[in-house]
């Protein structure tokens, strides 16, 4: 059956579309990247020859510069609260029953399914009425809620190869509660707290409409950029989207590394296979 | 009488599925070597856990050296555990591992260090203490799970089924190891398993559960010798009993008298004639012949199984009852037993035993 | 017993006696409400308050430009009968249908060939690839798309350099179905490798062993055995794709209007906070709807007739 004309051609088929989604999913950030090194103002080929102009002037833009470094700041925030809370989401999830679990539960998982027009606009009307508007912190604060989701499901998977003895072990040589926590559970965690750290960094770095609704004067970089994009074609738009790019795709693969996420652990090899 | 090391008062656990405890009494001495035995699910590993203050009783108490446990967290106990898993820290090195629990008291890091490798040197796991968890060789976690259990010096190691994951010659040399260290510490010892013969070997008394009670508490031997019901007796391999009615006493025996015939028991307890009871024999006391004409039971042989090194033989007596017969390969090939054989059985009257039936 | 022995097991009693004892401090609850309460709050505050608040304000009502407590369903009812609403929801759900579709049908066969025609190794790289895009830059690609479909693009300039264009690539559906699919083909791959990966491949080897053509075992055995993943795939890519603000803003320049554009404008006209609530409500209940319709479509046939007995 193997080598018949109809099988070459199916196996053709199913790589030509394999390619065919990379492509589709490469090209837009190739286009960035490469655009963002063109001496051209406008984008568009023929190639106008190698310039760092339009990354030298970003450094000069002051808003930029103010982006970036909101940017930063909401990023790190963000990355350790939801870490944190995540954390205890996971924990609680894996260790405890208690009543109204799943509420709770849902309540974590839930934020980022919910349209961000919709969420940046709830969150900008509830929270100016408490007096939260238009500061970066409110940014940092409801990114978290976002990301903790995130980070609750990278750390219980971890959990899930926690041996269910190792804590009451921990218990049972003299360990508080607390202390097998800090001294057994997070240790154990370490990998999946690095990840969850470095992809909620990731998930604030690019989230736009929120930060744009609720942060007033305060722009991060993503805003920034929509800012950009919805006045006059800027060339530095490609430069920052370079930065903005290289940053979060560092962000999310470091995160990949330290999750060890794999596709199916293929079922063990049987003997003489 | 001194107050016991360890009292288990009316203990008791109920899950919300089973009753898993049920309201036992066990004096444990200081020092003492105690083995708790049962079939799986019996509330053996649950006892255990239950004196390590890992689970909240739902009834009685827990006293250890006189004290109350009642409110007491595990942490706070310093009742050290091996545990079948052997829960070692994976992220933490060898004398990590050891030295955790002088870590959690507070002790200085050059301090438990140098304990830790004190125990790892006893333990004959010197020039390990570097190394993880993974690279180390079944054997050698074992004695890394009793280090780090011991490094406090307790009163108290419970041991929950230490040696199960290990393969029979390890097993044998774990336990010479735990025997030595049991006599050079002089600290109390629980521990748990479903292996007669680890129970046996190492425990000074044996307790036997099922179904959340305990069955019968005593040396190992008396047990053997004297199972206090069917179950006790069925669990100590005693699978061989015929129902009898009490006959008579004479020289330290009683005569029981059953539908294959008539038996003498030692008589421990005297029984009163007409006392109904059911006659035990191990399957590894009974000497069986070729032939049907010499003195003791006649039967033919069924069939043979291996059980380890020796072998099952199932014979059916005369008058229709089955025996379990446990010889070696070579008293198999010695008789020439093979199906349809006619045998006899017989055996010393001083190995058997008369249980009195339950009311 | 010998008196060496008797002695070490009385100072056993009495290394017990002298151990320090403290009884712990607060009751075992404390550690998991200090975990809980904080993550309790937090989520309450800045996700939960937000959406009920988001209900409230749709009976609310606007007064010289400033929002007042009120309880009317004027809001309600001028939203949902006006025509541009309507339109706009026809139009959302047409778009974000065929999203689905596209997404669900591109992605079924590039999963399959990464979940069973890579190795391992190939199998693993593919994932972070397609991981990467799920959480980096989504406005940035589609500003990328519009680089290259513009009447000045990439595109156009390669085709004009042979005598064709410009083409009117930007502004259509097509151009927003590109951006849409941008957004939702990575998790709609990455949800369907995942569960083909978890399929038991004795029962794929089976199958083949008894003769089935590999169509026939992807009919019969993968397919069926795929149900909720493929529920949850289109789902997801639907979710996705209706809430989408950037695709609609960048790719038609907001021509036809969809749900989320209406919802910007909405606020941004005129505080007409209300009236935006009341869109961003049906949205939500709209996908509801639809997540309720994923769950129902997965449980399969058979479980829906023992359901329904």
């Amino acid at each position: 059956m193997n080598g018949t004309l109809a099988t070459r051609l199916s196996r053709l088929a199913q790589y030509g579309l394999l390619g065919a989604l990379f492509v589709f999913l490469a090209t837009p950030m190739l286009v960035i990247v490469v655009f963002s090194f063109d001496a051209n103002r406008f984008p568009t080929i023929p190639w106008g020859g190698f310039s760092l102009e339009w990354h030298r002037a970003i450094l000069a833009d002051p808003m930029i510069r103010d982006a970036f470094l909101n940017s930063v700041l909401v990023g790190l925030g963000t990355a350790a609260l939801a870490t944190a809370l995540g954390f205890a989401a996971a924990y609680l999830d894996f260790r405890h029953r208690f009543r109204f679990k799943l509420p709770f539960i849902l309540l974590v998982a839930v934020p980022p399914a919910v349209p961000a027009t919709i969420l940046g606009m709830a969150m900008l009307a509830f929270l100016s009425r408490i007096g939260l508007f238009g500061r970066l912190e409110t940014v940092m604060a409801c990114h978290v809620a976002i990301a903790t989701s995130f980070a609750m499901a990278i750390i219980r998977l971890r959990l899930n190869d926690l041996s269910r003895d190792l804590e009451p072990a921990a218990w049972n040589l003299g360990a508080s509660p607390l202390s097998a926590l800090l001294h057994v559970v997070i240790p154990f965690c370490r990998p999946a707290l690095i990840a969850s750290f470095f992809l909620s960094a990731a998930v604030s770095f690019d989230e736009f409409l929120i930060a744009w609704f609720v942060g007033g004067v305060h722009e991060t970089l993503p805003v920034r950029i929509l800012n950009l994009l919805q006045g006059q074609v800027n060339p530095k738009i490609n430069a920052i989207g370079t930065v903005v790019l290289v940053i979060s795709v560092a962000l999310v693969l470091l995160a990949q590394r330290f999750t060890g996420v794999r596709a199916g652990r293929r079922p063990k090899p049987r003997s003489g296979e | 009488m001194p107050t016991p090391f360890i009292a288990l008062d009316k203990l008791d656990k109920r899950y919300s599925d089973h009753h898993a405890v049920k309201s036992i009494d066990l004096d444990i001495e200081a020092g003492e070597f105690i083995a708790i035995m049962g079939p799986s699910g019996c509330g053996k590993s649950t006892t255990l856990r239950l004196i390590a203050g890992l689970d909240a009783p739902t009834g009685g108490d827990i006293r250890i050296g006189g004290d109350s446990m009642r409110g007491v967290p595990a942490f706070q106990r310093n009742t050290p555990m091996v545990w079948q898993s052997l829960a070692l820290f994976p992220f933490l090195s060898v004398v990590e591992n050891v030295a955790f629990p002088l870590r959690m008291q507070k002790v200085g890091a050059a301090r438990r260090r140098a304990r830790a490798l004190e125990w790892l040197d006893r333990l004959g796991l010197a020039g390990m203490a570097e190394r993880n968890i993974a690279q180390l060789s079944g054997g050698q976690r074992q004695r890394v799970a009793i280090a780090r259990a011991l490094v406090t010096e307790p009163s108290v190691l419970l041991l929950d089924e230490p040696l199960s994951a290990l393969d029979a010659h390890l097993r044998v040399r774990m336990q010479t190891e735990l025997s030595r260290l049991h006599r050079e510490l002089g600290i109390t010892f629980v521990y748990v398993t479903h292996a007669q013969s680890e129970a046996f070997a190492l425990a000074d008394r044996i307790v036997i559960m099922s179904e959340g009670r305990i069955q019968q508490v005593g040396r190992p031997q008396d047990v053997y010798r004297a199972p206090a019901n069917a179950f006790v007796a069925e669990f100590m391999g005693m699978n061989n009993l015929v129902r009898g009615e009490v006959r008579g006493g004479s020289g330290g025996l009683l005569e029981i008298g059953s539908a294959l015939g008539t038996f003498q028991v030692p008589a421990e307890t005297p029984l009163p004639a007409g006392a109904r009871g059911d006659f035990v024999i191990a399957a590894d006391r009974i000497t069986l012949a070729r032939g049907a004409d010499g003195p003791g039971i006649s039967g033919t042989v069924l069939g043979l199984e291996f059980v380890g090194s020796t072998q099952t033989v199932f014979i059916e007596t005369e008058g229709g009852a089955e025996f379990r017969v446990q010889k070696q390969q070579h008293e198999i090939e010695a008789l020439d037993l093979v199906p349809g054989r006619r045998v006899t059985l017989s055996w010393d009257p001083r190995h058997a035993w008369l249980l009195p039936q339950a009311a | 017993m010998t008196a060496a022995s008797v002695t070490t097991r009385a100072s056993a009693r009495r290394r017990w006696l002298e151990m320090p004892r403290a009884r712990m401090a607060g009751s075992p609850k404390v550690l998991p409400a200090v975990l809980g309460l904080p993550v309790l709050l937090w989520q309450a505050v800045f996700f939960a308050a937000p959406l009920v608040f988001l209900v409230i304000v749709t009976f609310w009502q606007v007064k010289a430009f400033r929002l007042e407590p009120a309880f009317v369903l004027d809001n309600w009812s001028r939203i949902l009968f006006s025509t541009t609403f309507q339109r706009a929801l026809v139009h959302t759900i047409a778009v974000a249908g065929t999203t689905t579709l596209l997404a669900t049908a591109f992605a079924f066969p590039a999963a399959y060939t990464i979940a069973f025609r890579l190795s391992a190794r190939a199998r693993d790289l593919a994932v972070a690839f397609l991981v990467v895009p799920v959480f980096s830059s989504y406005m940035l690609r589609i500003y990328a798309w519009q680089i290259v479909l513009s009447p000045e693009g990439i595109i156009n300039a390669v085709v004009g350099a042979v005598g064709i264009g410009p083409l009117p690539l930007l502004g259509g559906a097509v151009s927003l179905q590109v951006g849409l699919l941008t957004l939702t083909l990575p998790i709609a791959v990455l949800i369907l490798v995942f569960a083909m990966a978890g399929i038991d491949r004795t029962l794929i080897e089976a199958a083949e062993n008894l003769g089935c053509r590999r169509a026939r075992v992807i009919a019969h055995v993968i397919l069926p055995s795929l149900r909720p993943a493929i529920a949850l795939t289109a789902t997801t890519s639907f979710l996705l794709a209706f809430g989408d603000y950037i695709s609609p803003l960048f790719m038609t320049g907001s021509k036809p209007p969809t749900l989320s554009i209406l919802i910007v404008d909405t606020v941004k006209s005129g505080s007409q906070w209300p009236r935006a609530s009341v869109i961003g409500v049906s949205m939500l209940l709209m996908l509801a709807l639809v997540l309720g319709l994923g769950q129902w479509l997965s449980r399969g046939r058979a479980a829906r007739k023992e359901a329904a007995r």
